[in-house]
């Protein structure tokens, strides 16, 4: 065997078994995860990342009208160390209530407009739950 | 029905971008340098950033956004195609063509784990919607808004209640989502997530078809596999992070580059000059990877007589190739520049840097180094990639795979740099670089593997 085929027999084998021992079987795992979620409708699909928060989301989009704004009220944002578990969920959904609920205008409690009729959302994430568990009480101000 | 309309957007793609890489092919007169289906990549590769430039364009001349207006606008490009080609001729050409057989057990054990993994990735990203942070908090909203509103308004990408957090971000590929969006008549997430993994496939595609030009099969699947199951890659390419997808334009500008430095064909030069002012329409970093393309040009000139001549003998064709990029890139500099839409990094001022570098350059390097030698993110990439280095400046087989030495020198000193100096409290900045070396760090993956292929069949001159 001259050494050129040497090295590469050698880096293609070190480099196969590393990819069964970390990548393969985790592979295969995820893929049938996917397969089984593949199918479902997009409404099921949002269910599975969002969780009760997603269903939050569309009782809010189906109550306050589009160009609104909406004050968010965040009950624990002071409270919580910044990058803590809390503190990144309570990111997470401030973040992520501007992408469901766009075209209506979204501010922080604090940093909302005077004068302007405003919808005020205020939720209360159970601390230390799950990730995607929200407990939240809704409060529609018109 | 979504599905068709769904490949109706996609042939829009690949047609456009096939249009304005035949206007390429024409221009350097040597369409037949390329095989059937590196055109076919390249294709849906110009396609998807040009459909988002286009889409630019059409938002600055204020007209709003729909399928027929974004066609419309293509007509004159479709019309060369028509009018200045022997059409049938370029879609024969276009045609993915089967390779001989050749290799035996071994390619096709290569060929089954890239279709596995290829298989997985697609699999993966049309199974949920976006879930990732970044893929929705920065391209899938924007596209969102993009297709709500039917055009880029400037007011709302700075508005603090439409919370968008990086409106430096560059718009191409959030404008492409967007056209699939109003391809499609409704937000779907899943599929514009299986259009950007298929950059994944782009990716491998093109470092296979280069590797091939002077690599038996075997050798050139093995390299290829190898990219193909890089653990971070696998698992970067189907959240919607578009991290690999500006790895293919980075890996695709730079790979060509150095086809033209090899064979000195024009086409070459051409498209590689258009991936890399493309990429710069997909991610911030791509200028940093262009740049750093330029001063390993410029070290190669400093250091090699070899390099030297050539680069002096090529130097009109070089400067041109090297002037186009920042054209392209061109308007959206200027649009941002126009609209005061300012990175983070800019907005603070100089007198600290020298300070943050001092303080945080120990803690970045270490993080850096760290990440790159984990296995079970990289494989073995990074420890082959130094032993190849090592045997680089023992044999010295293949001068000019210093190139991409430097440009991952450069590359890599430019994320340390920018780390360093990342606007955010000193006790936040190794939470993100926890958070975002990984992803990163993917642009300098297939140049790495490309360099050792490179230095290991140089080994010995014999055919594997």
């Amino acid at each position: 065997m001259d050494i050129r085929r040497m090295y590469i027999s050698f880096a293609i084998g070190v480099w196969m078994s590393m990819y069964f021992a970390y990548l393969f079987f985790g592979q295969c795992r995820i893929m049938s995860n996917c397969l089984s979620v593949c199918f479902l409708s997009m409404e099921e699909k949002y269910k599975i990342i969002d969780g009760e928060f997603y269903l939050f989301m569309t009782y809010c989009k189906r109550n306050i009208p589009e160009h609104a704004s909406v004050a968010l009220a965040n009950v624990r944002e002071s409270q919580e160390k910044r990058f803590s578990k809390q503190w990144i969920q309570s990111e997470y959904y401030i973040q992520k209530l501007p992408y469901y609920l766009f075209p209506r205008k979204i501010y922080r409690i604090h940093d909302a407009p005077a004068g302007e009729p405003l919808y005020i959302i205020l939720y209360d994430r159970e601390a230390g739950g799950s990730h995607f568990e929200l407990r939240y009480q809704e409060a529609f101000i018109p | 029905m979504i599905y068709l309309k769904f490949l109706g957007a996609i042939a829009s793609i690949g047609g456009a971008g096939y249009c304005v890489f035949l206007i390429c092919a024409r221009f350097c007169k040597d369409r037949h340098a390329l095989t059937g289906n590196e055109q076919l990549v390249i294709s849906f590769g110009f396609g998807t950033v040009l459909i988002g430039i286009e889409m630019f364009l059409m938002s600055l001349l204020h007209i709003r956004f729909s399928p027929l207006r974004i066609l419309l606008l293509q007509a004159p490009l479709y019309s060369v195609f028509f009018v200045k080609s022997n059409t049938q001729g370029a879609i024969k050409h276009l045609s993915i063509r089967r390779e001989r057989r050749e290799g035996g057990l071994l390619s096709s054990i290569f060929v089954g784990l890239i279709c596995f993994n290829a298989f997985y990735v697609m699999c993966n990203a049309v199974s949920l919607p976006f879930f990732e942070w970044d893929s929705w908090c920065n391209f899938g909203y924007n596209a969102k808004i993009f297709y709500l509103t039917k055009k880029i308004d400037p007011a709302l990408l700075t508005a603090s209640y439409a919370g968008i957090p990086h409106p430096d971000y560059p718009p191409a590929i959030s404008l492409a989502e967007a056209y699939l969006y109003l391809f499609l008549g409704t937000i779907h997430e899943p599929l514009v997530k299986l259009w950007i993994s298929c950059h994944y496939l782009f990716l491998i595609v093109v470092f296979y078809c280069v590797l091939r030009r002077w690599h038996a099969r075997t050798l050139a699947l093995g390299f290829t596999f190898m990219l193909s199951s890089i653990p971070q890659i696998i698992s970067g390419a189907p959240t919607g992070y578009i991290d690999v997808a500006v790895t293919f334009y980075i890996t695709a500008g730079i790979l060509y580059f150095w086809l033209y430095l090899k064979e000195g064909k024009a086409i070459f030069l051409c498209i590689s000059s258009v991936f890399l002012g493309l990429s710069m329409w997909v991610k911030n970093e791509a200028l940093s990877a262009y740049l750093s393309l330029i001063g390993a040009g410029f070290l190669m000139w400093l250091i090699m007589p070899d390099a030297r001549e050539a680069i002096v003998k090529l130097r009109k064709k070089l400067m041109l190739a090297f002037l186009a990029p920042f054209l392209i890139i061109g308007p959206w500099v200027l649009f941002r520049h126009y609209y005061h839409i300012v990175p983070a990094y800019f907005k603070g001022t100089l007198v600290g840097i020298p300070m943050l570098i001092r303080t945080r350059l120990p803690q970045v390097l270490k993080l850096l180094m760290s990440e790159l030698m984990q296995v079970s993110h990289w494989n073995i990439t990074w420890y082959l990639f130094i032993a190849c280095c090592v045997l680089y400046g023992y044999h010295r087989r293949e001068k000019m795979g210093i190139l991409f030495i430097f440009i991952i020198f450069f590359q890599s000193l430019s994320y340390v740099l920018i780390y360093c100096i990342w606007p955010v409290p000193q006790e936040e900045v190794f939470v993100h670089i926890l958070n975002s070396q990984c992803r990163v760090l993917i642009v300098l993956a297939p140049l790495a593997l490309f360099f050792i292929a490179q230095q290991i069949s140089a080994v010995s001159k014999r055919n594997c």
